[in-house]
């Protein structure tokens, strides 16, 4: 959608003026004092400002905005730790849309019009008891499910109202006081969206923005918590000097500075190969590179603040209990340096083979 | 890169591929070592022609104008086809100092011949006493009517026992200040007075060498700037040039080298190793990007910060090389790289030659304490 880093940026603000109501994490501490209820004011504006529509295209009647606009607006918004799945949900209009049912759309206009949040799972797996197949992050918001059913070998995509699910698979807590709903949809009846290799490719995508929005928020919150500890390091006195002056912080801030850099600068560029044949291994390598960065410096972050930095009370336990919930979802480092590799080599081997 | 490209650049890239198929000897590719000056040239002469020397000059220059996404695509093709290193100390150091500081006369002499291939220049800053500590230098330089008297000694000099010419630093009054009587000087090697000694190198090659000046006699003309004022040229942002310290050249071409590898060990590859891998491909990618951004800021007009991307540079070809290690298992020993099938596959010798990169221009510490100090705004280091 926009050309210019200055369009971004207006983008990035008007999201800002949304989410960030002045209470200085104030609502992100309320959110977790009343978890799992959730106070829907804020989202409602949000859905009024047309949000949800950000990655619809403009003849579907959404802004257009591309996946470079996305990580703009996800890193510059993450610092504020607002309780909305405001990440998750931006996803879920492309692939409604690309549906092309009635019943796709009615999912899509209840989202739109605030009435119902539906947001997607992913296909994964964890020894849990009940051997769930998918997950789903912010559950405590998500009133309906979106999800992939493979089973009988085709390929449907489902909406599964959270009630279906209440029973036998109820939602858990994070450590950042959102939470994950792991269920498998072994009888569950949902609602069929859409079926075929085309929805297929459609959800594939919407895991890919999903893990690239999670990279982005990642940049975004790890530079927040440097961003923190850079001024305590200048103002937090020890033996008579900031503690800022010892070279042995010096040169680690500095580390953390290059790892954080470099992690935006990949995001940026994975954002350009959306939509391109290099999307997943772009996005996958984004999530891992975002993840590993982000949980590392934010560990760096709490040592360099002593025993304050290890308090709930103080902000940063915030960043950090952000960063570790927000490394694992939607594929951890790990799982995607995995695609990485079985990606890479394919596309080497091929280009050999050429 | 990651993002796609335009059907221009695709096309750039095509051509670029091709020249280099058709032109670069085969001898001269997947090498190890720098070849030797006689070996090398003609090489270096053909891709000055060609303009690609310096692609990101402007054209009246010797360069090709080239765009961002250009000058990726080739450092990227030069790494595919396994280019050798060219010895760049001209035109990425000398040649920028000299048309920003250096006279006409300094200029028309000196410039053509760097670009031509036919001069090689090196660099003569560090002493055996003054190494991160620059301005401490005590190689004296003594103003005797038109000439400066210089005796004393440098050291680590790339090359410098195979170039012809050197830019150097020399102490020029005992008198003023620390940093106001260095003078910025063009040495003739082939002065009398001057002796070199090539350093083996810890990866078994020449790449250093030392040299000892006894009374050398070189003729003011050949200042730079003004007697007394050179630490100002050495510390000028020559913004262009020092954005080129971030190239993942050496990145890439290590990569390619673990990927011929992860070819060849194929299923015998474990998990662990696979994981390596994807966080070396991960980590290049991760540079290529900082690279093009920090090319393309510089372009916007963006002052971007060149200590930063000379600490990822320099640790990110040294952790693929660390990765690469770890896949030849019991091989990694060896010294000498072999063939095997179509591809040359080499051991240790990049993986030592690697120390060096954390080393020179400026180490990773003094980078990373200037990082803190300019750009975190960090307290005065201690
Ligand atoms: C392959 C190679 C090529 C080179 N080519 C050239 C060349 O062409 N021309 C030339 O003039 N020089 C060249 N050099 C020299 C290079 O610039 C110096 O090696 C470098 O500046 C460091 O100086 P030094 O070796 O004396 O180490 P020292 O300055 O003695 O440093 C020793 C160690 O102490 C650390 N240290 C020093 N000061 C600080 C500080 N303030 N804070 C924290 N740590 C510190 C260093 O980081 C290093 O780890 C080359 C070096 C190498 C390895």
């Amino acid at each position: 959608m926009s050309d210019s880093a200055s369009e971004r940026g207006l983008l990035r603000d008007s999201a800002r003026r949304l989410l960030d109501t002045g209470s200085q994490l104030g609502r992100t501490r309320a959110a977790r004092a009343s978890w799992p209820e959730v106070d829907r004011k804020i989202w409602g504006e949000v859905c009024l400002a047309g949000w949800p529509m950000l990655l619809a295209s403009e003849v579907d009647g959404g802004w257009g905005a591309d996946a470079s606009d996305m990580v703009a607006v996800l890193d510059g918004v993450a610092d504020l730790l607002a309780p909305e799945p405001f990440a998750a949900s931006l996803v879920v209009a492309p692939l409604l849309l690309a549906c092309g049912t009635s019943s796709a759309r009615a999912v899509l206009d209840d989202m739109v019009e605030g009435r119902s949040i539906a947001l997607t799972a992913l296909g994964e797996t964890f020894p849990m008891a009940g051997d769930p197949t998918h997950v789903v992050a912010e559950a405590q918001w998500a009133d309906r499910i979106v999800c992939a059913d493979r089973t009988g070998g085709a390929f449907r995509l489902l909406a599964v109202e959270r009630e279906e699910l209440d029973q036998a698979w109820p939602a858990r807590r994070t450590v950042d006081d959102g939470s994950l709903r792991f269920f498998s949809i072994e009888g569950v009846a949902g609602q069929e969206l859409g079926l075929g290799p085309d929805i297929q490719g459609a959800f594939e995508a919407a895991g890919n923005l999903l893990r690239l929005g999670a990279a982005a928020s990642l940049v975004g919150v790890a530079q927040r918590a440097f961003d923190m500890t850079l001024d305590y390091l200048k103002v937090r006195r020890q033996f008579g000097v900031p503690i800022g002056s010892f070279q042995a912080l010096q040169h680690r801030a500095a580390s953390m500075h290059v790892g954080c850099m470099a992690a935006r600068a990949l995001v940026r560029e994975a954002a350009l190969a959306v939509g391109t044949s290099n999307e997943g291994r772009a996005c996958a390598m984004a999530k891992a590179k975002a993840s590993a960065m982000a949980v590392g410096l934010v560990k760096e972050c709490v040592q360099m603040h002593g025993a304050i930095g290890f308090t709930n009370e103080y902000d940063l336990a915030l960043y950090f209990r952000r960063a570790v919930s927000l490394a694992s979802s939607y594929g951890g480092a790990d799982m995607c340096r995995q695609q990485v590799f079985d990606d890479t080599v394919q596309a080497f081997i091929k280009e050999q083979a050429a | 890169m990651l993002r796609p490209e335009t059907p221009e650049q695709s096309a750039f890239r095509a051509e670029v591929r091709a020249w280099f198929e058709a032109e670069l000897p085969p001898s001269l590719r997947d090498l190890t070592f720098r070849p030797a000056r006689e070996l090398i040239m003609p090489w270096y002469k053909r891709v000055s022609q060609r303009g690609w020397l310096a692609p990101e000059w402007k054209r009246a220059d010797g360069g090709m104008e080239a765009t961002p996404v250009q000058q990726i695509i080739l450092i990227e093709e030069a790494a595919r086809i396994g280019a050798p290193d060219l010895p760049t100390q001209g035109v990425h150091q000398i040649g920028p100092i000299l048309r920003r500081f250096g006279t006409k006369e300094q200029q028309a002499r000196h410039l053509p011949p760097i670009l031509a291939g036919d001069i090689l220049w090196c660099q003569g800053y560090s002493e055996p006493g003054s190494g991160s500590d620059l301005a401490s230098l005590s190689t004296r330089g003594r103003v005797e009517g038109d000439e400066i008297v210089i005796t004393g000694q440098k050291t680590w000099n790339t090359w410098a026992h195979n170039a012809d010419w050197m830019y150097a630093l020399v102490r020029s009054n005992e008198d003023a200040p620390k940093r106001q009587n260095i003078t910025f000087v063009l040495i003739d090697l082939k002065t009398p007075g001057i002796t070199r000694r090539p350093i083996l190198t810890l990866a078994d090659d020449y790449e250093l060498c030392e040299v000892f000046f006894d009374e050398v006699r070189v003729p003011l003309e050949n200042v730079v700037g003004e007697v007394d004022k050179g630490w100002d040229i050495v510390t000028a942002l020559l913004t262009n040039e020092r954005v080129q310290i971030g190239s993942p050249s050496n990145a890439l071409r290590a990569l390619q080298r673990v990927r011929r590898i992860v070819r060849l060990l194929g299923e015998r590859l474990d998990a662990s190793g696979r994981d390596k891998v994807a966080q070396a491909e991960i980590e290049v990618a991760a540079l290529t990007a900082a690279f093009l951004q920090a090319l393309e800021d510089l372009a916007a007009g963006v002052q971007c910060d060149a200590s930063y991307l000379k600490i990822l540079a320099s640790e990110t070809t040294q952790f693929v090389l660390d990765v690469e290690q770890g896949l030849c298992g019991p091989a990694a020993a060896l010294k000498s790289p072999e063939r095997v099938g179509e591809d040359v596959i080499d051991f240790s010798e990049l993986f030592l030659q690697s120390r060096r990169l954390s080393i020179y221009g400026g180490t990773n510490e003094i980078q990373r304490g200037l990082l803190a100090a300019r750009v975190l705004e960090l307290p005065k280091g201690r």
